[in-house]
């Protein structure tokens, strides 16, 4: 379990993250979601134990990160900025961390194998496309069989074959119970992937729930059409609606339950032929949460 | 630390940049020690009946032996190997930002910052061995050719480069603390090269010539040329005022330095955030 306690960050006259809690539970897969620059990767760098939070901290499993000794063995960790030393191969990169999660050669080669790597294992790592080098920095994290994991942007660079890998990579993670947090700036990438959410935006908590509740947060969404178009088209311009003409006449409206479509449409003397709610996507969700959240 | 030194040790020798370095210093070194050899070799020849005005009988240690003096090189001017890589060491981490990787595999700071300098002695070590070997084979030849004596038989000579071991061992621990003290690469590497190839030598040639300046003799370039006993720079300037340091001390005055940086460099930078 990894738990954020009032976290608090501020880098000179910018405050990265202001009083951020949530958990992440064993067994599930957390996702950790905001736009670019809200504050993720800060949080991860304060729980990992490189940056020094100005106020609160993160446990894991009851620990400080700097508590814990060969914390390879209980937090893989994977950053975005993950880097490597390219001239270093792979298998070596993995042996310079061995010592520290305790584990043999043939561990290493055994994550290589994992991640699809094994016959790139003694290429230097400056030939590595990004995805290539997002499955090592996997590798790495998985090194010590650890029952955490904490993973930045897990699918960055990779290709829709390499984020299907992912996907089950993690979902099989969880499922042997390990605690799996994962952030990511596009909800889309992950939704089918994660349990829960927890979405940030401009370095505060938005929003914490099971993925299956974040729909609710979606803009009310109905299909409309009407015997005849043209006053359709008149009373959505008189209402102000966001809508959005289908081919056949139809329109697809925003922000407005279809009981007020309906109501307006009986007021104007409209004959409807269709007026349906239409469920409210995740992503437009997530916008909704996040709007405007991102660089300040 | 165990674990951390081993790490370490894997990352200095997983790339190519210690043998690089290795082979350049052993190359600049056999070049530098034919030609010292050569030179000792036709003044050796010349010094009964000529004297060359260059004059080494005038140190307090007496004459040194030329092929002494030509494998004192070994220190004196090739330990900016040995300490460029305990520099690199350092300063690589945070240019490919593989720090963020070290500084979560063991979050204690100072535990990195001692495995790193602990690990890079062996590193010294080894680059001494090749660089030694690199001068003294050809030098040794040269000597030999020239009928004039190459010391490789004599236990003194051994004990000297013994020596020169310990002075590329101990700079390659000075380097790993300017490492950690300049953090940035370009900017360590002008500071290393600025510092040893003219400060240094400027400071020690006024120190060998003005009263009350005595106290050069404890510059780290001193204090490793100390370590070896024997240098050109002290038969060049003449040095004949202090007592030399014992190689002990001087071993001891020159890693003061490197733990002096270390705890500057830990004291201030180290333990900042990482980002």
């Amino acid at each position: 379990m990894i738990q954020v306690r009032a976290l608090s960050k501020r880098f000179g006259q910018v405050n990265a993250v202001i009083d951020l809690s949530f958990t992440a539970r064993d067994g599930r897969v957390t996702a950790f979601l905001g736009p670019n620059g809200s504050g993720k990767t800060t949080t991860l760098r304060a729980a990992l134990g490189l940056l020094k939070p100005t106020a609160g901290d993160v446990l894991f499993d009851g620990r400080h990160y700097q508590d814990i000794r060969r914390p390879a063995r209980q937090i893989g960790a994977s950053l975005e900025a993950s880097s490597f030393h390219p001239g270093r191969t792979a298998l070596d990169h993995l042996l310079t961390l061995a010592p520290g999660a305790a584990v043999a050669e043939e561990r290493c080669r055994e994550v290589l194998d994992l991640v699809g790597l094994a016959g790139q294992a003694n290429r230097r790592v400056g030939g590595y496309s990004m995805g290539m080098r997002g499955r090592l920095g996997i590798a790495a994290a998985l090194l010590g069989d650890p029952g955490t994991l904490l993973l930045d942007e897990p699918t960055n660079g990779l290709d829709p074959e390499g984020i299907s890998w992912m996907r089950n990579l993690i979902r099989a993670m969880a499922a042997q119970g390990r605690t799996v947090l994962i952030s990511s700036h596009l909800l889309g990438e992950v939704e089918r992937t994660v349990d829960d959410v927890v979405i940030i935006a401009r370095g505060q908590l938005v929003h914490a729930s099971p993925i299956a509740d974040l729909e609710r947060f979606g803009a009310p969404t109905a299909v409309v059409a009407a015997t005849d178009p043209p006053a359709l088209a008149a009373l959505v311009a008189r209402a102000g609606w966001d809508a959005q003409w289908g081919a056949d006449g139809s329109a697809l409206i925003r922000g407005v339950t279809p009981v007020g479509i309906g109501q307006a449409a009986f007021d104007a003397g409209l004959v409807l032929t269709q007026l349906a709610s239409q469920k409210p996507g995740l992503e437009q969700a997530f916008f909704r949460l996040t709007e405007g959240g991102g660089l300040q | 630390m165990r674990a951390a030194v081993r790490s370490e040790l894997r990352k200095l020798f997983s790339t190519r940049l210690w043998w690089v370095l290795a082979l350049s210093g052993g190359a600049y070194l056999a070049i530098m020690g034919v030609a010292m050899a050569f030179v000792f070799s036709f003044e050796a020849a010349a010094n009964d009946s000529a004297d060359l005005g260059f004059n080494i009988s005038a140190t307090s240690r007496g004459r040194p032996d030329p092929a002494l003096l030509t494998y004192s090189i070994a220190g004196s001017m090739a330990y900016v190997f040995p300490l460029l890589i305990g520099t690199l060491s350092v300063t690589q981490e945070f240019r490919h930002r593989t720090i963020t990787g070290t500084f979560t595999a063991e979050p204690r700071r100072h535990v990195v910052l001692c495995a790193k300098m602990l690990a890079s002695l062996p590193m010294g070590l080894v680059m001494g061995a090749a660089c030694v070997a690199a001068l003294v084979s050809p030098a040794a030849l040269v000597f030999a050719g020239q009928g004039v004596p190459n010391g490789l038989g004599s236990a003194e000579t051994w004990a000297f480069l013994g020596r020169a071991l310990l002075d590329f061992t101990v700079w390659a621990g000075v380097g790993v603390g300017v490492g950690a003290l300049l953090r940035n690469q370009v900017a360590a590497i002008v500071v290393v090269l600025a510092v040893t190839q003219f400060v240094e030598p400027v400071l020690r040639m006024l120190g060998a010539m003005l009263d009350g300046w005595s106290w050069t003799r404890f510059l780290p370039g001193a204090a490793g040329d100390a370590i070896q006993g024997v240098s050109v720079y002290d038969a060049m300037a003449d040095i004949n005022s202090a007592e030399p340091m014992g190689f002990g001390w001087a071993a001891l005055v020159l890693a003061a330095w490197g733990v002096g940086f270390a705890a500057i460099a830990y004291a201030t930078t180290w333990r900042r955030d990482v980002s």
